[in-house]
């Protein structure tokens, strides 16, 4: 209990934990507010082009569930059928012919399961949301390399000299990973069904899961309850599984060639789950796959029997099976290769060579000056450099993750022929045209009214869309209007030059944008991992007081680590918001940067007369002076920190931990959302 | 003229401790041996010398000036090696001494050399591009003393240099120090006496804050004349008075086991040592019974 209590009650492992839970509910969170926000600017274009999407969605869901699986169960038993016939004039024991004739009993199985209807959206969010099981590695992965790393060191050997220091040890020591996996699952994706139950409206445990379309295809009788609770079992399976494996060749090789192994064979084992095909001889490397098994929709969203020396097995029931095969199997090699054997590691000769290169490299270094050791020593050794890769991998996946709508031709038809400068003649021949336009659609509507009483056309719903358009069109020509009438009133009380423009970029920029505050979460967590080592470094070595006995070891260091941070911060900043300013400029477009900053309601009440261009230029500054108020306040962080790990926690709890809450909407304090505050938007 | 660091009525407090007391001795070209127990207040000393922290009261002054005022100008003239062997893992001691010269404020060129020339002064040519996360703990010290070095500095102050070293390069190390106090000062802090004994002009003893004795090893040696002791018997005897004198060292002789004693007046029954007087022997009658002591 002690090892189990040291292991997973530490502060540290706490935090972590926390931490983890935060961020995996922050972007979740994020995730569920992009959805929805998607989900109202795409109603809307449809709405533009005349479609009621949400009428079509609702219809769409009463046909599947009244008649729509219904047939398809019949569609799978008369393609047994009709397949079986075939197949029985080739070969009567083939795969093929197995396959449907499971397929068919399977499905049969389901004949007469009563559907219901109730809210998908919060059960697809959850089984689409892939960044949580990458998250919920993150904590048994660090456990176990803490645990490898601690074989190396003398409390290591110190308890391998005590009676329960062997196998007792290792076994408590499993069951610490197998319990902060369970922990892991529990807070993290069991907080995204709750999150998701409160966003958008309870799912609806005991109902069918073949009631959501998108699990159409699920061959087994479950509830939406059985199915999160078999998921959230699965996954506990999988984490563990993958931190038993990393333990095991963290402590029985060094560690260059414990990565060389470890690496490849999960990254190669997770591209065989993504990259083999379904329908592929080998799809057993897709379902036989801890990595698969950690993004469990899949077994519930797909239907496949694997092929088995010409059986037709399950993908399912082989998946548990191998799953819990490999628990086993790593279990048993834990116990034996950690518990039992001496520890003795392999590849020393590796490590040998590692140091010849370095020593090799070394010959040819430098004498820096001091900004430029400071600069080696933020890149370098605290890894600067390798955070700045990731997270550009990271941010071009965000940036290719973010929808932007143009908007329709109709509308930007009207704006390219008034938008501008505001003139009395222009008001009153955009009056001329708004009100002839009214007046075209009243007729119109009344055209379509008349149509429906006399019954002249035999599809009602036709005309009622007609209507909903016209109500659509004349409800816009009358925002314009009023828009411009404002916006002159605006000119003559306060004298200020307001133009009359499509502010819809221009709102994407100023204003609250889901997928920009997401980015600047990312930019926070940058700035974080960049900057938290850099006075704690010096502290864990315990180097300050020989660094401040030198002429330049006191202002010299920290002006150059302050340099240093200006430029990674400027660039963090350019690279983030120069590529959102980009991608809206070119799926956009900005219109009429050269009107008064006043033209855009997010900016009406400046007291002073200055351009859009000129906003955007101070926006970016500003952007990039919170920026480094945030970094400055890392640094601060990290100076007074003994230790790196303890900076990155603090930091963590004082910067993350707030704006998580607060944009997860569980604490309503709006002023601790640093990722607002590095957006710099009007709220 | 020769160089000369006067400290003067130094005191520093640290909340009810006080860790320095009125401390005065003035250091001249050679070097100063600072002995003293755990806790004495030596590192509180140096961190004051390498103006580390604000001090309570007194002076440090460097010919005449005060250290505080000339700030950069003082540590450019400071080697300091603390006690503590504080080196980046990740660094190989070239880079290391490459990284203290640019903190120094050397010119690229004698980084260059002058890192070359100590490694080699501390015998860690061979190991100049491993990293120091792969030395033993006697490697470590000896970076420092290298990076201590750099710059040619007029003052060098030494927080135990020598721990953690073997025997053979404890005295290497000795060998060194005292080649390069010749020029300049070198305060060295030290728990062994033996390292010190033959390379000091002076040395220093504190005890609890205090300065309680500043002088040439001769004339401490001298001092002690007459105040250190032996008591000649069987171990029992020996073990059974040394609950008497616990500071008291036991030794086996040929004839029988000797406890030696430093004590003034010298207590009955001892006999007085005459010619084998040690600085050992100074350290036990001047800081006896001071916390951690030997």
């Amino acid at each position: 209990m002690a090892e189990l209590r040291r292991l997973l009650l530490s502060p540290k492992q706490l935090v972590i934990l926390l931490m983890l839970t935060v961020i995996n509910l922050a972007l979740f969170a994020s995730n569920c507010r992009s959805i929805q926000e998607n989900l109202t600017e795409y109603r809307k274009v449809q709405w533009e082009e005349g479609i009621d999407s949400a009428a079509a969605e609702k219809k769409e869901a009463a046909a599947y569930l009244k008649t729509g699986y219904a047939e398809y169960l019949q569609y799978v038993q008369e393609q047994s059928k009709k397949q079986g016939l075939l197949g029985k004039l080739s070969e009567k024991n083939s795969f093929i012919t197995r396959n449907l004739e499971k397929t068919a009993k399977d499905y049969a199985k389901l004949e007469g399961i009563k559907l219901t209807q109730g809210q998908n959206r919060g059960l697809l969010a959850v089984s689409t949301y892939t960044v949580t099981d990458f998250l919920l590695l993150i904590a048994p992965l660090l456990l176990a390399i803490e645990l490898a790393h601690e074989s190396e060191t003398a409390i290591g050997a110190l308890a391998r000299t005590t009676k329960n220091g062997h196998l007792a040890l290792c076994i408590r020591r499993i069951a610490a990973i197998a319990l902060l996996s369970a922990a892991s699952v529990l807070c993290m994706y069991c907080g995204n069904m709750l999150y998701a139950r409160r966003f958008f409206g309870s799912a609806g445990l005991h109902r069918m899961l073949q009631s959501v379309p998108e699990f159409q295809l699920c061959s087994m009788r479950i509830t939406i309850g059985g199915y999160y609770f078999a998921t959230a079992i699965i996954k506990c399976i999988a984490v563990t599984a993958t931190a038993l494996f990393l333990w095991i060749i963290l402590s029985r090789f060094y560690k260059i060639l414990s990565w060389l192994i470890a690496a490849p064979v999960l990254i190669l084992h997770y591209l065989t789950g993504r990259l083999v095909m379904p329908t592929s001889s080998f799809n057993h490397l897709r379902y036989l796959n801890v990595f698969s098994a950690l993004h469990t929709s899949m077994f519930f969203k797909e239907y496949c029997n694997l092929n088995w020396f010409g059986h037709a097995s399950g993908f399912f029931a082989d998946m548990l099976i191998f799953l819990i095969l490999t628990l086993l199997i790593l279990t048993g090699l834990s116990l034996y290769l950690i518990g039992h054997c001496h520890p003795v590691r392999i590849g020393q000769k590796l490590e040998q060579l590692k140091e010849q290169i370095e020593k090799r490299m070394a010959k040819h270094m430098p004498a820096y000056s001091v900004f430029g050791f400071e600069g080696w020593k933020l890149l370098i050794p605290q890894h600067v450099l390798l955070i700045a890769a990731v997270f550009s991998i990271l941010g071009v996946f965000l940036w290719n993750d973010m929808f932007l709508y143009a908007p329709s031709v109709d509308t930007q038809k009207f704006y390219e022929r008034y938008s501008g400068e505001i003139t009395q003649a222009k008001i009153e021949r955009i009056a001329r045209q708004v009100i002839g336009e009214t007046n075209r659609l009243n007729v119109e509507k009344r055209n379509y009214q008349r149509n429906i009483e006399q019954g002249h056309y035999q599809d009602a719903a036709w005309n009622d869309e007609q209507i909903t358009i016209c109500n659509f069109y004349l409800e816009r020509y009358e925002t314009m209007m009023d828009e411009m009438i404002s916006l002159a009133k605006y000119k003559k009380k306060t004298g200020n030059e307001a133009w009359f423009l499509d502010d819809d970029t221009y709102e994407k920029v100023f204003n609250e944008n889901a997928a920009e505050e997401r980015c600047c979460l990312v930019l926070l967590l940058f700035l974080i991992l960049a900057f938290y080592a850099s006075g704690a470094f010096d502290n864990r070595y315990d180097t300050r007081m020989l660094l401040r006995s030198t002429k330049n070891g006191r202002a010299g260091i920290l002006t150059s680590q302050i340099i240093w941070c200006a430029i990674l911060t400027a660039i963090a900043v350019t690279a983030l918001h120069g590529i959102f300013l980009l991608r809206v400029s070119g799926d956009i477009g900005f219109p009429m940067m050269e009107a008064p900053a006043q033209s855009i309601p997010a900016f009406r009440d400046l007291p002073f007369s200055v351009s859009l261009r000129t906003c955007i230029i101070v926006l970016m500054c500003l952007r990039f002076l919170a920026a480094m108020v945030i970094s400055g306040a890392v640094m601060v962080i990290s100076r007074f920190s003994k230790t790196p790990q303890r900076a990155l926690m603090v930091s963590m709890v004082l910067l993350i931990l707030p704006t998580a809450l607060s944009q997860s909407g569980i604490l309503p304090v709006r002023f601790l959302d640093f990722a607002h505050f590095l957006s710099c938007c009007k709220r | 003229m020769a160089n000369k660091l006067e400290i003067r009525h130094l005191s520093q407090q640290y909340g009810e401790v006080r860790a320095l007391d009125d401390v005065s001795f003035t250091l001249e070209p050679g070097v100063t041996g600072l002995l003293g127990a755990n806790g004495a207040g030596k590192s509180t000393l140096m961190k004051l010398m390498t103006d580390h922290m604000k001090r309570t009261s007194g002076e440090i002054l460097w010919n005449g000036t005060d250290i505080l005022k000339m700030g950069k100008k003082w540590r450019e003239l400071v080697g300091y090696t603390p006690q503590l062997p504080g080196l980046y893992d990740d660094f190989s001691a070239k880079r290391f001494l490459y990284y203290m010269g640019a903190l120094k404020g050397m010119k690229k060129k004698d980084i260059r050399e002058q890192t070359d020339q100590m490694l080699a002064a501390v015998n860690l040519s061979d190991c100049a591009h491993r990293k120091i996360g792969t030395f033993s703990g006697g490697m470590r010290q000896r970076v420092l003393l290298a990076s201590s070095l750099l710059g040619r500095p007029q003052v060098l102050i030494l927080d135990e240099p020598t721990a953690g070293l073997d025997p053979e390069e404890r005295i290497r190390i000795r060998n060194d120090i005292a080649d390069l106090a010749r020029d300049r000062i070198v305060l060295l802090a030290t728990h062994v006496v033996s390292d010190i004994a033959c390379i000091a002009q002076n040395v220093l003893l504190i005890r609890k804050g205090k300065a309680i004795a500043f002088d040439t090893p001769l004339r401490l040696l001298e001092n002690a004349e007459g105040k250190i002791g032996e008591f000649t018997g069987t171990y029992d005897e020996i073990r059974s008075l040394q609950k008497q004198y616990p500071n008291g060292e036991i030794a086996q002789h040929k004839d029988g086991f000797v406890l030696r004693v430093a004590e003034d007046p010298l207590p009955e029954g001892c006999v007085p040592v005459r010619d084998s007087i040690t600085l050992e022997d100074v350290c036990h009658l001047y800081l006896k019974g001071d916390r951690t002591y030997g």
